[in-house]
């Protein structure tokens, strides 16, 4: 993989201005110009409290390029995205219903014609919802660290509080799901989205992701016919376990689940040219299905 | 074998002069425990002025953090076996407990974090 050695690299940021449940919103995002007019789009759902430059790695990969445009782009609140005029007097979280709307309103204003998405961690758990209700809009999903759900391991009472410096508790907490076999610098780079982000965003996400998703008692109702379902999960990841992972892969006939070694909760990011290994297989998969 | 890595905490702390900056807001004491053997760790602005074995009765900590001989074996791992990597890994699996007043654990985590895995460093001798 060709990764940090283009002076100019091979990616195209731009904004696109959408409106998401009524709010206008300029998003942020990026894609590869290494791909042809024919390939397959690839929509990347960042995790909670960071953004899109997660899959800067994917971008740039020659060999995924050859069949599939990879987009990334931030949410709203989230690394280049602005957060909705009116924020200061309000305390961001995210719920399905509104997430659901993000998605599909980029989707629609980037023109992509039934794409892949790939979510990872709350983006790996919106992906089941979105296969759920709207899978006949998509080519295949892909969830990363996904499960339909998972049991919390600390109180996110702590993210946001003036008493406490944000980013630093941020990043100290989720710096464990990181494998302790990844490279020092991805695992720093990984750090920096948390270190970074606004205050009480990673919260707001978590909303979603903890008291908002739990889909056990739907998951099932996945046409894998209609939408391909690929779970991939990191060995290391103590938040969604490769047992959170095998049991939603148990519940959705069809679903097809890889627990990966030496990866933790940011695989895309925490060791890409790893994480490539068990990602090419399932884009060959879905490149020549259908 | 766990008795001899917390006794060099204080060693490996102090001279580590980018750890003591992270922690140079951190005044506290805190009870490091595992099966055979229990420390009261005081830390003064970053560096261990003062490790006690226990157990001590009546003297205070802030907070304990608990684990089996064998779960601290692990976590000091180069690397670590998945579940043991991570205090939170641990104590989520049952391997590990944190109790008391969190705020100074929590306010300095970054710091806690690498001072409880600073055996790794250590090497088994």
């Amino acid at each position: 993989m060709e990764t940090g050695i283009h002076k100019l690299e091979p990616i195209m940021g731009r904004y696109v201005n959408v409106d998401i449940s009524g709010q206008q919103s300029r998003i942020y995002f990026e894609e590869s110009t290494l791909s042809g007019d024919k390939a397959i789009p690839v929509v990347c759902l960042h995790t909670a409290g960071s953004d899109s430059s997660q899959f800067r790695h994917l971008l740039v990969d020659k060999e995924i390029a050859a069949n599939f445009r990879m987009i990334a782009f931030d949410m709203p609140w989230h690394g280049k995205s602005l957060p909705p005029v009116g924020y200061q007097d309000q305390e961001y979280r995210l719920t399905t219903e509104l997430y659901l709307d993000t998605v599909d309103s980029f989707i629609a204003a980037i023109g992509a014609k039934n794409p892949v998405v790939m979510g990872c961690s709350m983006g790996g758990r919106l992906v089941i919802e979105l296969a759920r209700r709207y899978g006949k809009n998509f080519r295949a999903v892909i969830g990363l660290e996904a499960s339909d759900y998972q049991t919390p391991w600390y109180d996110t009472e702590w993210l946001n509080r003036p008493d406490v410096h944000g980013g630093e508790i941020c990043s100290a907490l989720i710096s464990g799901l990181i494998a302790p076999q990844s490279p020092d610098e991805f695992r720093w780079e990984t750090l920096w989205g948390y270190l970074s982000a606004g205050p009480g965003v990673f919260k707001g996400d978590l909303h979603f992701y903890r008291q908002d998703s739990d889909f056990r008692d739907r998951s099932s109702e996945i046409d894998t016919e209609l939408c391909p379902l690929y779970l991939l999960t990191g060995e290391y990841d103590f938040s969604c376990t490769p047992d959170d992972t095998k049991r939603t892969g148990q519940s959705i006939p069809g679903a097809k689940v890889t627990i990966m070694k030496k990866l933790g909760h940011f695989p895309m990011s925490e060791n890409p040219e790893l994480f490539r290994g068990y990602l090419l297989p399932v884009l060959a998969d879905i490149a020549t299905s259908q | 074998m766990v008795d001899n890595f917390i006794k060099r905490l204080p060693d490996f702390v102090n001279r580590d002069a980018w750890l003591i900056w992270r922690g140079r807001h951190l005044t506290t004491t805190f009870l490091l425990k595992s099966s055979q053997a229990e420390y009261f760790i005081s830390i003064s602005e970053g560096e261990i002025h003062q490790l006690v074995a226990g157990p001590q009765l009546l003297r205070p900590s802030v907070f304990t953090i608990k684990a089996s001989d064998g779960a601290w074996l692990k976590h000091w791992m180069k690397f670590p076996p998945s579940g043991w990597h991570d205090i939170f890994a641990m104590v989520k699996i049952g391997e590990a407990s944190i109790e008391g007043d969190l705020y100074p654990m929590m306010s300095n985590l970054r710091y806690i974090k690498e001072l409880i895995a600073l055996p790794r460093k250590m090497g088994r001798d």
